[in-house]
């Protein structure tokens, strides 16, 4: 059970550790109960997408080496 | 087929992601790296530092490739590589088509042009798990 001794020392932490603490909680929770989206984490999104046009100048030059491979 | 597990890039549960490690050649010079399957990608892309250590030079690279997006800032070169990964490939390699970033905080990512059109891919991710099989020889 939650005591207001642990509650109090939480509000003495700065902003910073108070941030720090939520987010521990918040990765703790999301785990527990399988969350599909974390609220307020960041997610990366690594995906270079739209560059088919770069995909055909890629394409174009694979053929021609598999040609001078010949 | 080759089963492997998703790797995680850091502690976080969430960074789970199909990444594959293979060993990259150019020449005589093998680099091993782990790579993002990445299906929305259409491009295979290698960071700056990674060509570097397979021996590649910029200036020997003749095929300049415009990336758009995020990466649209940095110059990228098309680099012919031969993909390896004894499970998959044997004792053979692939030639694989990568574009070339000069762009250095990005990841190798395995994209449709050319990994997917090498490499046959089934992802479980209920089992955190995914499949890689070279293609059938035609």
């Amino acid at each position: 059970m939650l005591s207001e001794n642990l509650i109090h020392e939480l509000r003495k932490l700065n902003r910073a550790d108070k941030l720090r603490v939520m987010q521990v909680l918040v990765t703790e929770l999301a785990v527990e109960e399988d969350t599909l989206l974390m609220p307020g984490a960041t997610y990366e999104l690594l995906t270079p997408y739209g560059n088919e046009a770069a995909a055909q100048v890629l394409a174009e030059f694979l053929e021609s080496s598999k040609k001078e491979d010949q | 087929m080759a089963r492997f597990p998703y790797i995680a890039a850091n502690n976080l549960p969430t960074s789970l992601m199909s990444r594959l490690p293979m060993v990259l050649s150019v020449g005589g010079r093998s680099v091993e790296v782990t790579g993002l399957l990445d299906t929305g990608a259409a491009v295979s892309m290698l960071p700056y530092r990674v060509g570097l250590a397979l021996g590649a030079v910029w200036e020997d690279q003749s095929v300049p490739v415009s990336l758009v997006g995020s990466l649209e800032q940095f110059e990228a070169r098309a680099l012919m590589v031969i993909g390896s990964h004894p499970q998959i490939t044997g004792n053979s390699g692939v030639q694989l088509v990568f574009a070339w970033t000069q762009a250095e905080n990005v990841p190798v990512i395995f994209g449709q042009m050319n990994f997917f059109f090498e490499f046959d891919v089934c992802f479980y991710r209920s089992q955190s798990a995914f499949e890689v099989n070279a293609k059938a020889s035609t």
